[in-house]
């Protein structure tokens, strides 16, 4: 990625330019989207690899019963930041990098409409994460109460819960700058001749997911904003010791934190849009109702928040109400996974590692979305409330669903983005390791959540001891096969593998495959015209 | 050293305008739902604060639907 020219092969607008800075100078005021798409793509790597070290503590703590490694305390920390780190640090960033690379080529525009804006997306993020990371050697130590940060705990905690609100802040500023950008980009500087309905998939999914970012970001922010003032302003929002309501927060917070689920894995939905039909060879099916399905799911998904409070003591009208609009999600995610499937069917399908990821996906988020709909009944979930069954569901639509697919779309736009193919041999072991290992990891724990092993504790009753050293030894093969990942990135970046032609993949039609590889440092500064 | 701007050339002024009006909006939505919220909770129980907020998202679908109206007429 760091490999790209400052060439400028497509388009004739560098004479205006200034002269590039170089080195760390460029990176630090690039305003350009391809950079700024990559160091968000680096950015979010790094923190899963810290994310995944907090997980990988968790799992050795959880090996055997007893306390062997960490304390509780140390414990709660640690399942609190590797929820913030994966999704804040992670999972968001990385698909806002996808979106920074690949939105403005897609759409045939020369740049993000705010190029400076997105500079400053970008680096508001390492200092927060800083924050986040730095807790942990703050007295008292880092926030511990969940990454949901529910009061009473996260009124309570000590400095570390301070540096974890500011952290939210940045970070949701950042998300919000990010979204406003790119929803302005879509909207006002498409290539002549793109409507909305000619927008490819990853466009659309991604113009939705900005808004819902921009509508649930600002009440997190909020949320927290009022958390800070009940720890040091003297305010009683959420202590019922001064008139206040916990449960309050806990509506607050799902308001966005539901949503927050979507917002992960709508740019995936696009990202495998995207990749099936380039590899069977055959238009998206069903396009228009792809575009709905989408739309529905982000609007069902601002309605149904209290199906994670099920067992706070909702009136009836109310459980039943969040049951069936969580069940009804179901019916656009189906059209979708149908759609997938539809275009699969009797197509030239070849199996290349995005492809073969792509697949992963669907079969893992199907299993994911199935567990929802179990947990979705509200009887069944009042038993299996804080289980490790949970924790399997969010898993396998979280890793399986948004990972799985940003890796799909990392290797499809790695040759795009380089200008080196990636090793092939390579992806297909990292895919058969990391597919393995997640279900070794994650599968148990359906097991034990029905069992009735509760999730974040440090120690447990003996009997659920064999399914938690399978999920530990899964753990860590999953851990290191994302090594392979990195070897592969490597490899392309410095250029180690067969020079990768302007399209790649026979059955990708979508304007960036137009441009040449890897993409010039400024691409479409005069737009194309689609038909 | 010279920071550059690094900027395409290709955007008009008219589209840069567009560019700030779409933003703008979309930053006020934002900043409803922050404040909105908090005000909410001062001015009383949840309906007020629904109430509130519906009503701003009428405010907002009028201008919206203006808007369109007006450049139609242009």
């Amino acid at each position: 990625m760091s490999s790209i020219p400052h060439d400028h092969v497509h388009g004739d607008g560098h004479a205006g330019h200034a002269p590039h800075p170089t080195g760390l100078m460029r990176w630090i005021t690039t305003t350009n989207h391809k950079d700024i798409g990559t160091l968000y793509l680096l950015f979010s790597l790094f923190m899963f690899f810290v994310g995944g070290v907090l997980a990988l503590t968790i799992r050795t703590e959880l090996f055997h019963p007893g306390l062997q490694v960490v304390n509780p305390e140390f414990f709660n920390s640690l399942t609190t930041l590797h929820g913030l780190i994966m999704i804040f640090g992670a999972i968001m960033p990385a698909a806002v990098g996808f979106a920074n690379w690949q939105i403005p080529m897609m759409i045939g525009a020369p740049d993000m409409a705010f190029a400076r804006m997105n500079n400053w997306s970008f680096w508001l993020l390492p200092p927060a994460a800083i924050m986040l990371i730095g807790s942990f050697f703050v007295p008292g130590g880092a926030a511990s109460g969940g990454w949901t940060l529910y009061p009473p705990l996260s009124v309570q905690g000590g400095m570390g819960f301070d540096l974890t609100i500011f952290a939210v802040h940045i970070m949701g500023a950042s998300s919000i700058m990010g979204s406003i950008n790119i929803i302005t980009t879509i909207l006002n500087m498409r290539a002549p001749g793109m409507t909305l309905m000619k927008m490819p998939m990853f466009v659309w999914t991604w113009l939705i997911t900005a808004y819902l970012l921009i509508m649930v970001m600002p009440v997190l922010a909020g949320a927290v904003t009022m958390l800070l003032t009940d720890r040091h302003f003297g305010t009683t929002f959420f202590n019922a010791a001064g008139g206040g309501d916990p449960v309050l927060f806990q509506h607050v917070f799902w308001f966005f934190g539901h949503p927050e689920v979507y917002i992960m894995i709508l740019p995936s939905f696009g990202i495998i849009s995207e990749i099936i039909p380039a590899f069977a060879r055959k238009p998206l099916f069903g396009y228009p109702s792809m575009v709905y399905a989408v739309a529905s799911i982000a609007i069902l998904s601002c309605l149904v928040w209290a199906h994670h409070m099920f067992t706070v003591g909702l009136p009836a009208a109310g459980l039943l109400f969040f049951m069936y609009v969580t069940m009804l999600i179901a019916v656009p995610t189906g059209v979708k996974v149908f759609n997938w499937l539809a275009t699969m069917w009797r197509g030239s399908m070849t199996f290349e590692t995005p492809m073969l990821f792509a697949v992963g996906f669907i079969f893992l988020f199907t299993i994911g979305g199935f567990t929802g709909l179990v947990v979705a009944i509200v009887p069944v979930d009042i038993q299996l409330q804080d289980t490790y069954y949970v924790v399997a569901h969010f898993h396998y639509v979280l890793v399986a669903g948004s990972l799985f697919a940003f890796f799909a779309g990392a290797y499809y736009w790695l040759p795009k983005w380089t200008g080196t193919m990636y090793d092939e041999t390579l992806g297909k072991w990292h895919f058969w390791c990391a597919m393995i290992t997640f279900n070794i990891t994650f599968f148990p724990m359906h097991f034990l959540g029905l069992a009735g092993m509760p999730r974040r504790i440090p120690d447990y009753a003996q009997q659920f001891t064999d399914w938690n050293m399978v999920a530990s030894i899964g753990a860590f093969g999953f851990g290191l096969s994302q090594l392979i990942f990195v070897w592969v990135v490597m490899k392309c970046i410095r250029g180690d593998g067969a020079k990768a032609p302007a399209k790649p993949w026979e059955g990708a039609h979508t304007l960036e495959w137009t441009l040449p590889s890897p993409a010039p440092y400024h691409s479409f500064e005069t737009p194309p015209v689609v038909k | 050293m010279a920071t550059s701007p690094q900027r395409p050339s290709a955007q008009t002024d008219a589209q840069r305008r567009a560019n700030v009006v779409t933003a703008l909006t979309l930053a006020s939505i934002a900043l409803v739902f922050f404040f909105g919220f908090m005000v909410a909770r001062y001015l009383g129980d949840g309906e007020t604060g629904m109430t509130v907020l519906a009503i701003i998202a009428f405010i907002f679908l009028g201008l919206g639907i203006g808007r369109h109206l007006w450049q139609g007429r242009k």
